[in-house]
């Protein structure tokens, strides 16, 4: 009599669904993956958003532009700053405001130090869900310090409300440059120490060195953007190609690798760090004098029209798009969330791995679900 | 420092069925001893908040001092602390969650968000629930957008002395309110 | 400032998009007051050749949008490339309400997910899309938030003139 074996068996009959979620301890949020399931490959994949749904997009329709400052530093409050600073960048173009100099730089600086703490809670947390948990807890500790920095002059840790339409809130002093320069050294020092634990561990590189590879034609075609289609070899980036506050003026690199697996990913934000860190020397170094907010009134009306500008945060290109009727509420914003398509693009690339290879692959593509669901 | 007992002073767990040993005030002050000390929350983060609550648990503000340890099965844990906005389509898992946790059990609802809203409730608000008390009892209220580390470590200290003086637990209180309003 | 790249670039384009949907209005914009340089609106659907050709010249889809003008709407498609010219060019048709255009989604993949977003929040059935689903709301959800009859939009609450 033969025994049956697991190949035997109908396909059909086989395959089972797991759900991932909403609460898992991969700590990034919540996030619901329905998996379609044969053994321990994963068949299909589908996610399921809208858990964090919060209606930003209505509630600017429901307050003046002002009244928005808030709402966009908690669309991903990983990089508050950087889509706070954007925000009122979109509104300044749609205005035709000038923003001065030093203003331009100071936002530089704040938005390099909050591009600088994501990637670190990015990284480690990518890591940890590896399983590795003495990194994240050294990755935070760095990050403390730039949160230490940030709150002297903003009076808050994660959620800034720092820029305002026409330049900043409070200027920043020769303390703050100082410790600014005592982080910068220190930083450069610890990547010694992230190397040796992480990036040289044999049981890291293999369990990301060819694990959940997205080819270029992949990437494009599902509009990745950010660290994750660096990763595979296309060298996109707000700041070099459609630069806006000043980044034209310092000098700095893309980092880019081909191979598009989870470890090229991760040395992508670990080189970006480098290059942020070398961003925010340059911009103190040249800090010019002069006022931190233009003459704007205080409480603004766009002309009518509409306008779309894009920046860079931690994650990829984001966009605001504001309708304004020429009153003082808009009618109609729209964020374009640059983890939204790179959610996405995991249901292409899944299929076929194994379900611990999944947490991987989503802590590598370094998503923040509130900016999914907004 | 005298702990008053508290007017809701009684066992924590039915008493239905139980040894009768541990009806006698001191065993009940052991038991409250025990689990003061190892409170051991679930991983149940939802957004900004969430991340102020991680980073009381690094090393700079550090948690494992107080006993908690973050567990990932509602079935291992015996605080849930939601930490970040409720919308309408996370309820059925927020009380799928908390009758999953086996008693006593406590709630503490960390941020404006899990308390009343926060920065998004407004006239016209269609996506969320204003607060975690509409759906599970709650015991402690943590206020701030975000509350500092240093907030919620306040919030943790509050619950132990609580049940140190042996209140008795939301859920518990909601229970017999239910089993009254039956009657 | 436009580069030369930049310019012979825009100049293709007008053409051959003019040749794809001859009833549309295409016009260069102000980059720096409106962040895009090529602005294409059309009454007529015809977007999935305007999708086709954005994508033989290798543009990538950034966003698809839709702006409720009470009595239509106005579908917002976003195209960019990343290469060494750099152009943006916005995409818009003004459609009755129950006319919906045809899904982007066989061109562009993520186009799947933009489009049922823009479905959630407005209703907009595109044609032949291949899995519309809500995405954000609730899947028992019976109302579309972002349409201007839902809801509010006006100003809630006082808003202090005098603290300037």
């Amino acid at each position: 009599m033969t025994m049956k074996t697991i190949d035997d068996i109908n396909i059909n009959e086989r395959l089972y669904q797991l759900n991932l979620g909403p609460q898992h301890p991969s700590t990034h949020g919540v996030l619901h993956f329905l998996l379609t399931l044969d053994g321990e490959v994963v068949v299909k994949a589908e996610m399921l958003i809208g858990y964090t749904h919060r209606g930003h997009e209505k509630m600017a329709e429901n307050r003046i532009y002002e009244q928005f400052y808030p709402n966009s530093a908690r669309m991903d409050y990983l990089s508050g700053m950087i889509f706070n600073t954007g925000y009122c960048e979109a509104v300044e173009k749609l205005c035709g405001i000038e923003v001065p100099k030093r203003a331009r730089y100071i936002r530089v600086i704040t938005s390099e130090l909050n591009r600088v703490a994501s990637h670190l809670l990015g990284v480690m947390d990518f890591v940890m869900g590896i399983g590795a948990y003495t990194p994240f807890l050294y990755g935070w500790d760095d990050r403390e310090i730039i949160l230490d920095l940030l709150e002297t002059i903003t009076g808050s840790r994660l959620t800034y409300n720092y820029s305002r339409f026409g330049g900043v809130r409070v200027d920043i002093d020769q303390t703050f440059c100082d410790s600014a320069r005592r982080f910068i050294d220190r930083m450069r020092e610890r990547f010694k120490l992230y190397n040796d634990l992480i990036t040289g561990n044999i049981i890291f590189i293999k369990r990301t060195v060819g694990v959940g590879v997205i080819s270029k034609d992949v990437a494009l075609d599902y509009g990745v953007t950010g660290p994750t289609l660096r990763g595979s070899g296309v060298n996109y980036d707000v700041r070099k190609s459609e630069p806006y506050s000043s980044y034209e003026d310092f000098n700095f690199e893309i980092p880019t690798k081909e191979e598009g697996d989870c470890m090229a990913r991760y040395l992508v934000r670990l080189a970006e760090i480098e290059q942020s860190l070398r961003i925010i020397e340059q911009a103190m170094n040249n800090l010019p004098d002069g006022p931190i907010r233009a003459d704007v009134p205080c409480f603004i009306t766009p002309p009518a029209g509409d306008c779309y500008h894009s920046f860079e945060s931690a994650r990829g290109a984001v966009g605001y798009y504001i309708v304004s009727d020429g009153t003082r509420i808009p009618y109609r914003l729209k964020v374009r969330a640059p983890s939204f398509s790179n959610l996405f693009v995991m249901s292409k690339i899944i299929p076929g791995h194994f379900v611990a290879d999944l947490v991987a692959i989503f802590g590598s593509i370094d998503v923040t679900v509130p900016e999914i669901d907004r | 420092m005298e702990i008053k007992k508290s007017p809701y002073c009684e066992p924590t767990i039915g008493m239905d069925g139980a040894p009768a040993v541990l009806g006698f005030a001191p065993v009940q002050d052991l038991l409250n001893l025990a689990r003061v000390n190892s409170l051991w929350p679930i991983t149940f983060g939802i957004a900004c908040c969430a991340i102020e609550m991680m980073a009381a648990g690094m090393a700079r503000f550090d948690l494992d001092r107080f006993g908690t340890i973050f567990r990932a099965s509602p079935r291992q844990s015996d605080v849930m602390v939601v930490a970040g906005t409720i919308s309408k389509k996370l309820v059925p898992t927020i009380k799928t969650l908390y009758e999953q946790m086996p008693g006593p059990k406590w709630v503490m609802a960390m941020g404006n968000c899990a308390i009343s809203g926060g920065p998004f409730a407004y006239d016209g608000q269609y996506a969320i629930v204003n607060g975690t008390d509409k759906i599970i009892p709650v015991d402690i209220y943590i206020p701030g957008c975000p509350p500092r580390p240093e907030a919620f470590i306040q919030g943790l200290l509050k619950l132990q002395t609580l049940i140190s003086k042996g209140t008795i637990d939301a859920n518990r209180r909601a229970e017999k309110a239910a089993g009254r309003a039956k009657k | 400032m436009l580069t030369e790249g930049q310019k012979k670039l825009l100049e293709e384009l007008k053409n051959n998009l003019a040749k794809s949907v001859p009833e549309a209005k295409i016009s260069q914009s102000d980059y720096v007051l409106t962040g895009y340089h090529l602005e294409f609106s059309s009454s007529k659907v015809g977007m999935r050749r305007v999708a086709k050709e954005m994508r033989s010249r290798r543009f990538n889809l950034e966003t698809v949008t839709a702006v409720d003008f009470i009595d239509s709407f106005e579908i917002v498609y976003l195209y960019f490339n990343y290469n060494q010219d750099n152009i943006r060019v916005m995409v818009r048709i003004r459609v009755p309400k129950d006319e919906p255009p045809f899904t982007v989604s066989a061109v562009y993949s993520e186009a799947i997910w933009l489009e049922r977003e823009v479905y959630d929040f407005f209703g907009i059935q595109f044609k032949e899309h291949p899995d519309l689903r809500r995405i954000l709301n609730p899947d028992d959800a019976d109302y579309f938030p972002l349409l201007k009859n839902f809801g509010k939009t006006t100003i809630t609450g006082e808003i202090d003139d005098m603290l300037c």
